[in-house]
């Protein structure tokens, strides 16, 4: 009887998790209706549920579909990728300030990109009008992206296997990374012709602005299946919570685990940057939102920063595109506005904090 | 035989020996326990048989069977393994951490077996009433006991236990050996790494000493003597036997610093 009291408690417990997961989603959901219908043209979440259907209005259901739906879907893309990232990078580094961008991986990413477009010429210049490049190779792009995003993290993880690295230790390893690509970033603009600069200058501050259906499509390919694979290594990641000798006792691959997953988180955040620019500390941030609320079984974790972490960034985004309208705000600034104090609350609490 | 160690090797990519032709047999039912002092190889062996390190040269069966042979799913169901310290990155509460010991038999989702076996350790060990806490709330003592239900939890033949006394108090020393020498009843076995001499002739049915890496005597209680001692750890000891307890009593290292 008492056994099945322990047992009843731990469901009780994890049923909590589960509700949290649900409550994010219809979070999510509400957020996404209200992003679609708030803009410069006035629309409502009627007439948004009417485009879905693709009823309504002409102009309505051109701007919801064209428009709003794949900023909205890459604002919900980005956040889960980023979250699930940084996820992923706090568990492997077992370091509570890990993510894409304390790691310098974002800026190595915006680094490849943008040198992608000005030393290998990934952007052509025939547009209509001058001001703008053209970014007709966003494979070329996002691979560059990719590859300056393993530099960084090769260099990151090579410093962690010292035996006295701190969780500080690499953050600050990740800052010097980090200003190391954003110095490589600013010299290639010195290089850059005017139109080239005004397509590289993007990816210092992150904008879901060029949001296209195409991008939403190779975003989709590349983030869903890492997605999946987190969830699926989730006992992994929870051992390895435990440290290496625990998960190797536990019958844990712990280096396969560690490189795959930072492989893959990497090339999450990579085909992000690559896409929006750098949108800083919404890895940080959403895993420790969601850690607070329902603990640290990576089981629940990794799914429930997934979709928090996609409500989170959505709600930003709309923020940011209606606080001082007309002007929009990259949705970077705000993130940095929200993230920066809570990474310094997170470092002046330091390992008291867990 | 549970386990037959034949002339295991390790060292630390490149360095000086930490094992040298180390040798060993267990039986089931036994408790091992290896001494030996600081840097002499103790907690490296334990680590080689749990197949968290990969020793250069020599051979270790399990079963019969080289651990090789074995997949890591297959020896995490028959070894389990408490370290000396756990270096946690992130909370996670009782139940959780004894749930983890199930992960060799879980492919996603845990059974009700599973659930079942954890909720019996518990009230096992007595955690009851903090299952749901987090471990790093806990005394030295009560984690200690949730890191050896973890390990029970894997349903292991042999238990690998690294300074599982270390940081405990009395009462809490004997709690945790009492829980062990439990389980070893039951028909499992288990291998302790340990400082405490005492605790180790309490306890234990065979003694290993190690000295720089090489095993230098092993057998039964009766390993534990005078000479031994003094060659070993390089103190003078005394050993007295207080109804059938043999209890080692320290005088002065032989050629130690001493303070007139």
């Amino acid at each position: 009887m008492r056994e099945d009291k322990i047992t009843d408690k731990y469901q009780e417990y994890i049923s909590k998790k589960v509700l949290f997961l649900l409550v994010s989603v219809v979070f999510l959901i509400i957020c996404l209706l209200i992003s679609i219908s708030i803009g410069s043209s006035s629309i409502t979440i009627h007439d948004v549920l009417y485009a879905f259907l693709r009823k309504g209005e002409e102009w309505k259901v051109q701007i919801i579909w064209q428009i709003r739906i794949p900023r909205v879907l890459s604002a919900i893309l980005a956040g889960l990728g980023l979250s699930i990232a940084g996820v992923a990078m706090q568990s492997i580094l077992r370091n509570p300030l890990g993510s894409p961008y304390t790691l310098g991986v974002s800026q190595a990413a915006a680094f490849g990109a943008a040198s992608a477009v000005i030393v290998l010429g990934a952007g052509s210049t025939q547009s209509s009008s001058a001001d703008s490049v053209i970014l007709n190779n966003p494979y070329l792009i996002t691979i560059s992206a990719f590859f300056w995003a393993l530099v960084s993290t090769a260099g990151i993880l090579s410093l962690s296997k010292l035996r006295n690295a701190t969780p500080e230790t690499l953050v600050l390893a990740g800052i010097a990374i980090g200003s190391l690509f954003t110095a490589g970033m600013t010299s290639l603009q010195y290089f850059a012709s005017d139109i080239e600069l005004a397509a590289v200058i993007f990816w210092t501050f992150g904008d879901l602005g060029k949001s296209t259906w195409r991008d939403f499509g190779i975003m989709v390919v590349v983030l869903i299946p890492i997605l999946i694979y987190f969830i699926w290594n989730s006992w992994n990641y929870n051992a390895l919570d435990s440290g290496d000798e625990t998960a190797k006792s536990l019958g844990v691959d712990v280096e396969k685990t560690r490189m795959h997953g930072m492989l893959l988180s990497s090339l999450a955040a990579a085909v992000i940057v690559s896409f929006f620019g750098i949108i800083g500390f919404v890895g940080l941030v959403v895993p420790h939102i969601v850690r607070k609320v329902i603990g640290g079984d990576e089981r629940y974790l990794i799914p429930a920063s997934a979709i928090f972490g996609a409500a989170f960034l959505l709600a930003s985004d709309t923020v940011a595109r209606t606080i001082i309208a007309p002007i929009i705000l990259p949705v970077g600034i705000l993130t940095s506005f929200l993230g920066a104090p809570l990474f310094i609350y997170l470092l002046v609490k330091g390992r008291s904090y867990w | 035989m549970i386990l037959e160690i034949k002339d295991l090797n390790f060292s630390y990519d490149g360095h000086e020996k930490v094992l040298e032709d180390v040798s060993i047999s267990l039986e089931r039912g036994n408790i091992l326990a290896i001494i030996g002092p600081n840097g002499s190889g103790k907690t490296t062996l334990l680590k080689c048989i749990g197949n968290i390190l990969i020793p250069q040269k020599g051979s270790i069966d399990l079963d019969g069977e080289s651990l090789d042979s074995y997949e890591r799913q297959d020896i995490a169901r028959k070894i389990g393994y408490v370290p000396q310290v756990e270096s946690r990155g992130f909370p996670s509460t009782v139940y959780d951490t004894i749930l983890m010991g199930r992960k060799p038999y879980i492919s996603w989702e845990p059974s009700e077996k599973d659930l079942k076996i954890v909720s019996q350790i518990i009230r096992k060990l007595g955690l009851e009433s903090i299952s749901m806490k987090e471990i790093n709330e806990l005394s030295g003592g009560q984690r200690q006991k949730v890191f050896v239900g973890r390990a029970l939890a894997q349903q292991p033949n042999l238990l690998l236990l690294d300074e599982p006394t270390s940081d405990l108090d009395l009462k809490h020393k004997l709690e945790v050996l009492n829980i062990i020498r439990h389980q070893v009843d039951q028909g499992i076995s288990a291998i302790l790494a340990i400082h405490d001499l005492n605790m180790a002739l309490r306890y234990s049915d065979r003694i290993v000493m190690l000295k720089e890496g090489s095993v230098y005597d092993s057998g039964g209680l009766d390993v534990v003597t005078q000479e031994n001692i003094e060659s070993v750890y390089g103190v003078k000891v005394y050993i007295t036997e207080h109804e059938s307890w043999l209890t080692v009593t320290p005088d002065k290292p032989v050629d130690g610093m001493t303070i007139d």
